[in-house]
């Protein structure tokens, strides 16, 4: 987790975007169908929209009443600097996150879809270990080989389960 | 009464004599206690994984799997918690505070044992309290209607914000509020409108609570552990794991006022096993002769830590049979697993099926029993098993995770959904966002919605139920205390108050002392 200033700094940014978002929804809440809808009459207090939009309301003060205390605090919004945002990318830590991440989508989004589980699965196990170096080559193939196996018998063919 | 104790003990038997049950007992509280020994995977997590995999399974038996992983789970964190000072679950880390210099003695394996015997006894105490108290409350929550039900879902959102992020809880509140919103995505239950689905069908029934658990639980602690290489290193030898049973007996007052700790803070809704770990611990360090030495390594902080955290198990049930909210992120997703199974947790549950909580509770007895055996015999070789790298179980955990949000629904929408909530949770937890009122939110939504429009319906806009009608008023009266008491200018006051009233009963006190003294000398005189 952030801590001190850091923390501050992030909870200006992430108010921001907050403030963004509720605007939206807020904006789409006050769309839904109020008043006589075919034949229909809608009071406010029973519109779909009703509660979406106290809520955004609500979430709209308290990311503001955020942005005010991150900055009471000593926040500020100087990480969005270039010379910040390239640590901040350049950084192993983010990196390593990114990695983590993409990996994950690839599986789902492209390795499921277009090859059978057990070969998506090998091939992701021994990505995901390879790139965190959890031991040699033949070692990680060995231990994904397994997991792959053990996976694919136990919840496909004993206990039935539909894998993806 | 006597007939609660018949059928509980009527459950126990048959649970006893079911083979299937015991093998179920045998393997899955093993697996609890391996998922809460291995940092980065929690009981939430796990029982979310497995909630995916028992649609096909029976009622029963999906109990008994469900709650030995959630009772394994909850104890397995103190394991880490000792040997390597990192809790394996969120309930162990007060655990590790004394736990771990405890280990650097010499006595992991004592530790180890006395955690055990306490994590029984506690989650013993809250079964207790879960078989007595709700048959009660589920009398008294039959007095519920819509105005009531809006109040305490609003009322659970707040005081779960409050105690998940103590620090801001602006944070804790704007999660609850969140898993609201995202919970209106889909078919509107009144008139049938499509909210914020932008014409995808996948997102006309909503969003899946189980696989968006798992984003944000599962991915979320496996991108949190591994972004920063973490070298596991066991230093100390567990060797005689059976405690001396006479610590267990000379501290039954610490276990028994532990115990209460853990099922009150377990009926509060969202607050969770580690809050009630922390209370309870600080309450003994307040309380308890040894209290200035916790820290440093004493037994009883470890004793008070376990057993409510266990404990917890138990009053975290109360609610969410009761009422149908439930008391902590774990207990969250096990609604979803009853309600997979037809069973509607909330007031109606003592009606429709008025033996389920004897049930639940024989199955919460009996995983206490088992985890007293079991946490003995497997100290040893989990603590084999934390030497694994976290870079080797934990792509074995994202394999585990795509299965259970996929097994539901056998659709591949869920495992996005499960992307998405993982990528939300991290960075929302890197930020201090806690992610149990968004589980509550997400859980409470459509019940706020509906109740708070079917009550302005039968008052034809008017919001004077709210006030009107006691419960409805109480619950008005604690959310907005616990909303006013998070400001400094409240607290200023109150203590200003507090200071007056002192002061005024030090003045007349004084002046007591000196009308006493003043007719004495008048009588001397």
């Amino acid at each position: 987790m952030l801590q001190g200033k850091n923390m501050k700094d992030a909870d200006i940014g992430c108010g921001i975007v907050m403030v963004c978002i509720f605007s939206f929804t807020l904006y789409e809440s006050l769309r839904m169908p109020i008043g006589d809808v075919a034949g229909v009459a809608i009071r406010f207090y029973t519109a779909p929209g009703f509660l979406p939009a106290v809520l955004s309301i609500i979430l709209l003060i308290l990311s503001i009443a955020l942005i005010i205390h991150a900055v009471v605090k000593g926040g500020n919004l100087q990480w969005l600097s270039w010379s910040s945002v390239k640590a901040l990318i350049r950084s192993r830590v983010t990196y390593n996150v990114l990695f983590i991440l993409g990996l994950l989508a690839c599986y789902i989004i492209f390795l499921l879809e277009f090859m059978p589980y057990w070969l998506a699965t090998f091939i992701f196990l021994v990505l995901f270990m390879g790139f965190f170096r959890a031991g040699r080559l033949i070692k990680i193939s060995l231990i994904s080989g397994i997991v792959t196996a053990a996976v694919t018998i136990l919840f496909g063919y004993i206990i039935k389960i539909p894998l993806p | 009464m006597e007939l609660g104790v018949i059928k509980l003990c009527e459950n126990v038997l048959t649970l006893l004599s079911s083979p299937e049950a015991l093998l179920l007992f045998t393997c899955f509280i093993p697996i609890g206690i391996i998922v809460g020994a291995l940092p980065g995977l929690t009981a939430t997590m796990g029982v979310a994984v497995l909630t995916g995999m028992t649609y096909s399974i029976s009622t029963g038996h999906t109990l008994v799997m469900l709650m030995s992983v959630y009772i394994g789970a909850i104890y397995g964190g103190s394991l880490a918690a000792i040997l390597i000072n990192i809790p394996g679950t969120g309930a162990a880390a007060a655990t590790a505070l004394d736990g771990y210099p405890l280990a650097r003695k010499g006595e992991a394996g004592p530790t180890i044992g006395l955690a055990a015997i306490s994590s029984a006894i506690g989650t013993i105490i809250g079964v207790t309290a879960l078989a007595s108290f709700t048959p009660l409350i589920a009398k008294l929550s039959l007095n519920f209607t819509s105005p009531e039900f809006f109040m305490l879902t609003i009322f659970g959102i707040t005081i779960s914000g409050t105690i998940s992020s103590p620090d801001i809880p602006l944070k804790g509140w704007m999660m609850g509020l969140m898993g609201m919103m995202v919970s209106f995505i889909g078919l509107d239950k009144i008139y049938g409108f499509a909210r914020f689905t932008y014409d995808s069908p996948n997102l006309l029934g909503g969003i899946s609570f189980i696989p968006s658990m798992i984003g944000l639980f599962g991915i979320t602690q496996i991108v949190s552990l591994l972004k920063e290489k973490q070298e596991i290193v066991i230093d100390a030898k567990v060797r005689k794991i059976i405690p001396k049973i006479g610590t267990i007996f000379k501290n039954w007052f610490l276990i028994l006022r532990s115990g209460i700790v853990g099922v009150c803070v377990g009926a509060i809704p969202g607050a969770g096993e580690d809050i009630a770990a922390f209370i309870s611990y600080d309450m003994a360090k307040r309380s308890h002769p040894k209290g200035p030495d916790f820290g440093t390594g004493v037994k009883e902080a470890v004793i008070a830590a376990e057993t409510a955290n266990n404990a917890c198990i138990g009053g975290s049930i109360i609610p969410l049979l009761t009422l149908g909210i439930p008391g902590s992120p774990p207990s969250a997703v096990l609604l979803g697993a009853l309600l997979l199974h037809n069973i509607n947790p909330g007031p109606m549950l003592s009606i429709e099926k008025p033996f389920f909580i004897f049930e639940i509770s024989a199955t919460i007895l009996l995983g206490g029993i088992f985890l007293a055996i079991f946490a003995l015999v497997l100290a040893k070789p989990v603590s084999k098993i934390l030497k694994i790298p976290p870079a080797i179980f934990m792509p074995i955990v994202a394999v585990l995770c795509t299965i259970g949000s996929y097994a539901l629904n056998l659709n591949s929408f869920d495992l996005l959904i499960m992307l998405i909530f993982g990528i939300f949770g991290y960075f929302l937890s890197e930020m201090g966002y806690p992610p149990a009122p968004f589980v509550l939110g997400i859980i409470l939504g459509p019940l706020t919605d509906e109740n708070l429009r079917r009550t302005l319906v039968i008052s034809d806009g008017s919001i004077l139920p709210f006030f009107t009608r006691p419960i409805a008023l109480i619950l008005l009266l604690a959310i907005v205390i616990n909303v006013l008491y998070q400001s400094r200018l409240f607290k200023k006051k109150i203590r200003m108050i507090k200071r007056k009233l002192w002061f005024r009963s030090e003045c007349s006190d004084a002046n007591k002392g000196y009308s006493k003294a003043e007719s004495k000398t008048d009588n001397n005189d």
